[in-house]
C-alpha cells in the first residue's frame, strides 16, 4: 500500500517539512445504494466495516455517522482493555477481542498505543477472594491468563495503593497481565483509515432518520443526506440503540444511563497498572501524558444527556482517596460523561433482529471499548453470513429464553450492571 | 437533581435509589392463570427508552422509604413531579398518556 506509515515515511516527510501527509481518509458523498450500511461511526461501526472489507472482501459498504467519526463513546472512555470475565458467553468473546488487540497496531498500520500494563482487581474479604479465584480459573480454562496476588503482591505491584486501609484492608488481587489500555481516538482513526483504504465510504454528518422495511426485509435507510438503499443494515450506535431501533419498530432490552470519567493534571509516573477497588466501584490508571484517569459506577437514573451530576463525583473522589490516598494531593482537570446502552444482564448483544437483513450490535454498557476489535470481527462475520462461535451466547432472545449472562449476579435491572 | 417526594417534599436525588423505567405495570401473580412469558419478559427487560419525557421508579431509601415514580426529562434532567408508585398505574390507566416524541 502506497500510503503506509512507518519510519521511512516519517523520515521522508521530516526532510520535506511535513508537506506530504494529506488526509487519512476520503470524504465521499453517499452513493444511491450499498451492499451493507453500518449505522454509527464509533469504534464498533468502523471496526465492522474494516473487517467486512478486509476479511470478507465486502467493500461496497458505507458507515453513516450523524456527527464526526469517533465523537461518541469511543472518544470518551477510560480505555481499559481486558478479558477477565467469569461466564463463557462473555469470556469467549472478550478473549477473542484481546487477541485481536495484541496484533492491532501492525494489522492496521496505525499505532493504537495498546499498552498491556496489566489489570489488578483488589479484594477485601475471604468471600471476594474465593470469587476472584473462581473467576481466574474460568479465565485460564478459556485460554486467557490470570494470577492471584496476595496482599504483598499488590503492594509490590502498586506501592501507592493503601493495602493496609483500616476500614477496607486489601487481601490481594486478581491480576491479568495481558490487559491494559490503548489510545481511544487512535483506535477509531486506525479502523477508519483501514476501512477507507479498502473502499468503504465513511459518511459523516449523516444522521439515519428512518429504516425502510418491505415485507419484513430491510431495503435501505432515510438520512439527513437523503435516502440510501442497502441489502443489509447493521446498527452499531451504542447509547442511541433504542432510538435507532425504534426507527425499525423494535422495542429492545436497553436503558440509557450516564457514566462519568475523570482526569487529573499530569504528574510523574506513579501507577503502571490498571487497578480497581473492590470495596466500592472505582478504577484508575495513569495515561502516557501523566494524568490519572479514573471512574466508577453509573449515576443510576436514565438519561440521554452526556453529563452527570455532582453527588456521583463526590462519591468517586471519596472512593479514590480511600484507595490511593496520594490522590488527594492532585488536582482534577476535567470530568465528562457518555451515554451507555445498558442491557438487563450487563452483557452485550450481537445478533440478527426479527427483520431480515437488519443486524444489531448493542448492550455494551461500560465495557465496549475493549470489545472494539472483537465486536467488529464478529459483527462482520454475522453480516457476511459466517457467524462465529464467539457470539453464540450474545443473543437477543436470551432474555426470553432465560439464558442471560449476568456477570454480577445482580438480576434483571439495567442500572445495576 | 431535586426530587419532590409526595411525603417529604423537595429532597436531593442522592437520598433516592433509582430502579429503572416505569413503562409497564408489574404483571399480577395469583389466580388460576400465570402471566404469559412474553408479559414477564417485557416487564423485566424491554424498554421503549424514550429520549425526553419519561417515568422512572425511585426508592426514597434515605427518607420515608416509599417507592415513587418520578416524571422527568432524560435530555435536560428537568424534574416535573413525582407520584406514589402505589397510585401511579391506577392514575395512568384512568387517563392514558400521549406518546411523546420517540
Ligand atoms: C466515561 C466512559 C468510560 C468508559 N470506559 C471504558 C473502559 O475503560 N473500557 C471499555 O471497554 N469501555 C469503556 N466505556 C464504554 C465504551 O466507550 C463503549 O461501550 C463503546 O465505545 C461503544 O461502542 P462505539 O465505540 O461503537 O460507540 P460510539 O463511539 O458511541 O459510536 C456510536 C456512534 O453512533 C452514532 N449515531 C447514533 N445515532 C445515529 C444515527 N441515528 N445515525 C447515524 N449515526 C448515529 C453516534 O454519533 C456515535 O458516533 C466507557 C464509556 C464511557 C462513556
Ligand atoms: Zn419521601
Amino acid at each position: 500500500m502506497a500510503d503506509r506509515y512507518g519510519f521511512w515515511r516519517l523520515l521522508r516527510e521530516g526532510l520535506r517539512g511535513h508537506t506530504g501527509w494529506g488526509p487519512a481518509w476520503r470524504d465521499p458523498a453517499p452513493k444511491a445504494e450499498y451492499d451493507v450500511i453500518i449505522i454509527g461511526g464509533g469504534g464498533h461501526g468502523l471496526a465492522t466495516a474494516y473487517y467486512l472489507a478486509k476479511v470478507h472482501g465486502i467493500t461496497n459498504v458505507a458507515v453513516l455517522e450523524k456527527g464526526y467519526l469517533g465523537g461518541g463513546n469511543v472518544g470518551r472512555n477510560t480505555t481499559i482493555v481486558r478479558s477477565n470475565y467469569l461466564h463463557t458467553g462473555n469470556e469467549l468473546f472478550y478473549e477473542k477481542s484481546l487477541q485481536l488487540w495484541e496484533g492491532l497496531s501492525a494489522d492496521l498500520d496505525y499505532n493504537v498505543m495498546f499498552s498491556p500494563r496489566s489489570i489488578i482487581n483488589c479484594f477485601h474479604t475471604d468471600g471476594q477472594r474465593d470469587a476472584e479465584a473462581r473467576r481466574g480459573n474460568q479465565m485460564i480454562l478459556h485460554g486467557a491468563d490470570a494470577v492471584l496476588l496476595d496482599k504483598e503482591g499488590v503492594r509490590r505491584e502498586a506501592p501507592l495503593i493503601d493495602v493496609d486501609n483500616p476500614r477496607f484492608p486489601i487481601y490481594g488481587g486478581l491480576m491479568q497481565r495481558r490487559a491494559g489500555t490503548a489510545r481511544h481516538d487512535a483506535v477509531a482513526w486506525g479502523f477508519a483509515r483501514g476501512a477507507d483504504q479498502r473502499g468503504v465510504d465513511l459518511i459523516q454528518n449523516c444522521e439515519v432518520t428512518g429504516i425502510d422495511i418491505e415485507d419484513g426485509r430491510v431495503t435501505g435507510v432515510q438520512t439527513s443526506r437523503g435516502p440510501i438503499r442497502a441489502k443489509k443494515v447493521g446498527m452499531a450506535v451504542a447509547g442511541s440503540t433504542s432510538r435507532v431501533g425504534a426507527l425499525a419498530g423494535l422495542r429492545l432490552p436497553i436503558e440509557s444511563h450516564v457514566l462519568q470519567a475523570f482526569v487529573t493534571e499530569g504528574i510523574k509516573p506513579m501507577l503502571h497498572n490498571v487497578i480497581t477497588f473492590g470495596a466500592g466501584h472505582f478504577y484508575i490508571s495513569q495515561s502516557d501524558k501523566g494524568g490519572l484517569v479514573f471512574g466508577a459506577s453509573l449515576d443510576g437514573y436514565n438519561t440521554y444527556a452526556q453529563r452527570g451530576n455532582l453527588p456521583l463525583i463526590e462519591h468517586v473522589m471519596e472512593a479514590g482517596v480511600s484507595f490511593v490516598p496520594a490522590m488527594s494531593k492532585v488536582r482534577l482537570l476535567r470530568s465528562w460523561g457518555g451515554v451507555m446502552d445498558m442491557s438487563p444482564d450487563g452483557s452485550p448483544i450481537i445478533d440478527k433482529t426479527p427483520i431480515d437483513g437488519l443486524y444489531l450490535n448493542a448492550g455494551w454498557c461500560y465495557g465496549g471499548f475493549k470489545a472494539t476489535p472483537g465486536s467488529g470481527w464478529c459483527f462482520s462475520h454475522l453480516i457476511a453470513d459466517k457467524p462465529t462461535h464467539h457470539i453464540e451466547q450474545l443473543r437477543l432472545d436470551r432474555f426470553k429464553t432465560g439464558y442471560v449472562i449476568d456477570e454480577l449476579g445482580a438480576g434483571a435491572q439495567h442500572n445495576l450492571h | 437533581m431535586l426530587i419532590p417526594c409526595p411525603h417529604c417534599g423537595l429532597r436531593p436525588s442522592e437520598e433516592f435509589t433509582p430502579k429503572g423505567l416505569a413503562e409497564a405495570p408489574r404483571p399480577v401473580i395469583g389466580g388460576a392463570d400465570l402471566p404469559e412469558d412474553a408479559t414477564w419478559q417485557d416487564y423485566l427487560h424491554t424498554r421503549t427508552n424514550r429520549a425526553g419525557d419519561t417515568d422512572e421508579y425511585f426508592h426514597h431509601a434515605l427518607g420515608c422509604r416509599s417507592w415513587v415514580v418520578v416524571h422527568r426529562n432524560t435530555l435536560t434532567h428537568e424534574v416535573y413531579g413525582a407520584t406514589m408508585a402505589s397510585e401511579f398505574w391506577a392514575q395512568k390507566n384512568q387517563q392514558p398518556e400521549q406518546e411523546t416524541g420517540q
